[in-house]
């Protein structure tokens, strides 16, 4: 049995107690909502999605002196399943190395303020670096099981906060003619988010996250350095639109 | 909702702030092994049990398989064994001391792993039965299954209580001079949590203890002109300690570095001549990989080559100190020397660059793949290749087991170690 089985057994229980609990809350909230991190069920809208952009730095104790700050696309859509289940699809994307993700979150109302939501999703990652001095490349997949609450003010600020782990479940590298591959499922880290959003231009909302990952393995840094057994910590920061 | 927000705040604030350290663990407390009677090993049985060995219990811990090798460096008037252990898992092994007590051998250490921070104390024993008997012989002939070595190892500073049992099964199955196992940094980098700095005197010292027959060292200049050990464009608290001093290390001269900066672990910056003096009068490291970190002339350099060249042919030794060229400026500096086409060199540029300069060692970066054909071609021009910088074990195990090269630059030395002794 997968390491992570009996968490999500314990997280759907969860769930459904807070489904219990909101159904009395759910007349109070049936509008469209303009959020994409924020834990708000999609009772009008079909979709939600944003577009923007992510900043992840790399440790200082690691890549040494080339501190870099990575730069990566970061496109999310929303679809609506039930009043309370959506599927959420996050694309990040530098070209030469991307992730893809898709999970099924159970989303409700606590009360008037506070939202919650809890859900699985799996990820699959890739990279490609075929410059002079490289012929690599790498892909894995992880699955990361997560729980948010949110906040909304009273002045339409909505602030989140997502607590994530992620599994590393396969990794497979080739340099050249050289290949290896794990799959090896292992516990791989935890990250920690806190986002706001809020009303920005014209009807347009702006989603602000911060995000502190603390990992064994990053896909970002796939090409960089080999995967250690120490947890290392990546401050990353994501602005994005919501469309 | 506030209380929560700073809840999940000062969560992010301790995972960020969790610092990673290897406290070495204290291993001068074995009463037996600190008694009087003790009696060094002899030559003849350090060389017999070198080998490979299965183990039969701890392999939960270590993996199934070891490789024992000793090693030693000069130190004054004394010389210091070390035998080393090298698992195939989680790039774990043990540093031992060795003596004699009324028949049996002793080996007194510590283990660590090289992927987390996992270390402790590891008391092993070959009783007068188990092959010490055997090993204690003027000439001791070891075929499989005649030594076996009982011990045990604790975690972090407790007493051993876990049981670990090794058993010889074969030698080393390759000729450790046909293979160049080439430590990067002089050992390894400062994240990977040694006990001592990288590119110090202290770690050239250290390295033979991880299984490494050669060194990478990367050179600089002062701003007074003498090459020094020393990797960052600038000093840093990454490689040095506090001294209030920053900027490029070339703003220095030696005596200001000398007087005011230290590396992490306390120890000196070192001259290149300091380091090549701990090469070659204190160890049996037959490599030296000189990595130019620096722009401008190669020419002092090239003086302290020749120098150390010499001075380890007039003691008996051989040691190849070859000058490293990363990039096209260097490689160009390089032709400026006089006699370039006779001086020893490593080449990480393309094949061209190499038969240019009549390279001795040609080194491509790993991520070109093994490019067994290219190494052939070489080989057949009477040139070595070395492979950098493998880290992964897996692919030090595929680039060994696959590859055709001649030596491998790696911060963990003993990872290559393993595999390259292990392999059949």
């Amino acid at each position: 049995m997968p390491p992570f089985t009996g968490k999500l057994f314990f997280i759907l229980l969860f769930c459904l107690d807070i489904a219990q609990m909101a159904t009395a809350q759910d007349t109070a909230f049936y509008a469209k909502h303009t959020a994409i991190l924020f834990p708000y069920p999609m009772y009008k809208e079909k979709w939600r999605a944003s577009i923007g952009f992510s900043l992840l730095t790399t440790p200082e104790d690691i890549t040494e002196e080339t501190r870099l700050r990575i730069p990566c696309g970061d496109f999310r859509f929303l679809r609506r399943i039930t009043d309370n289940f959506q599927s959420d699809n996050h694309i990040m994307f530098q070209f030469l190395q991307n992730h893809l993700s898709t999970g099924l979150h159970f989303v409700a109302p606590i009360n008037k303020y506070f939202y919650f939501s809890a859900g699985d999703d799996i990820g699959y990652w890739f990279g490609y670096l075929k410059i002079s001095g490289f012929n690599s490349q790498a892909s894995g997949w992880f699955d990361y099981p997560n729980v948010s609450l949110g906040y909304k003010t009273r002045n339409d600020l909505l602030i989140s906060v997502k607590a994530q782990v992620s599994f590393n479940l396969y990794y497979q590298a080739a340099n050249g003619d050289n290949k290896i591959h794990s799959g090896t499922a292992y516990y791989n880290g935890e990250t920690f988010s806190i986002a706001l959003e809020q009303p920005f231009y014209r009807k347009r909302h702006l989603a602000l996250a911060l995000s502190a990952i603390n990992n064994y393995f990053y896909w970002q840094t796939w090409s960089l350095f080999y995967k250690t057994n120490r947890k290392i910590f990546y401050p990353q920061i994501t602005m994005a639109l919501i469309l | 909702m506030k209380k929560i927000i700073f809840i999940l705040l000062s969560l992010c604030l301790l995972f960020s702030c969790q610092k990673y350290e290897v406290v070495m663990p204290d291993t001068s407390m074995w009463n037996m092994y600190n008694d009087p009677a003790t009696l060094p090993l002899n030559p003849a049985a350090r060389a017999a049990m070198e080998g490979v060995y299965s183990l039969s219990r701890g392999n939960d811990v270590f993996g199934d398989l070891a490789a024992v090798k000793w090693s030693h460096i000069i130190q004054g008037s004394d010389t210091i064994f070390h035998v080393s252990g090298f698992f195939g898992k989680d790039i774990a092994y043990f540093i031992c001391e060795g003596k004699q007590l009324n028949g049996a051998i002793l080996f007194n250490g510590y283990w660590r792993k090289m992927v987390s921070t996992e270390t402790g104390i590891i008391h092993l024993t070959i009783g007068a039965g188990d092959g010490a008997g055997l090993l204690l012989d003027p000439h001791p002939v070891i075929d499989s299954g005649k030594i076996t070595i009982n011990g045990l190892f604790g975690s972090g500073q407790e007493a051993p209580n876990r049981v670990i049992t090794l058993s010889y099964i074969r030698k080393l199955n390759r000729d450790p001079a046909a293979f160049q196992i080439a430590a990067h940094r002089s050992g390894g980098r400062t994240s990977d949590l040694l006990p001592v700095s990288e590119n110090s005197v202290a770690m050239i010292l250290k390295t033979p203890e991880f299984g490494s027959t050669g060194v990478e060292v990367d050179v600089r200049y002062t701003k007074d002109g003498v090459p020094i050990l020393y990797h960052d464009n600038t000093l840093n608290l990454r490689e040095i300690q506090k001294s209030g001093l920053v900027g490029p290390i070339e703003n220095y001269t030696y005596d200001q570095l000398s007087t005011f900066v230290r590396l992490v672990h306390g120890e000196k910056i070192p001259t290149l001549r300091e380091a090549l003096d701990a090469v070659v009068y204190q160890t049996q490291l037959s490599f030296v990989w000189l990595d130019t970190k620096y722009t401008g002339s190669i020419a002092p350099v090239h003086v302290i080559q020749q120098e150390y060249i010499q001075k380890a042919a007039a003691i008996g030794r051989t040691v190849d100190i070859v000058i490293g060229l990363p990039e096209r400026d260097q490689f160009n500096q390089f032709l400026e020397l006089p006699d370039y086409i006779n001086t020893p060199s490593l080449c990480e540029l393309g094949v061209t660059e190499v038969e240019q300069i009549n390279a001795n060692i040609w080194a491509p970066r790993f991520t070109e793949g093994t490019q067994n054909e290219l190494v052939a071609d070489e080989h057949l021009k009477g040139r070595k290749v070395y492979v950098w910088t493998i880290d992964e074990p897996a692919f030090i195990a595929s680039f060994i087991n696959e590859g055709h090269f001649d030596g491998m630059l790696s911060n963990f030395p003993s990872c290559i170690a393993y595999n390259y002794y292990v392999h059949q």
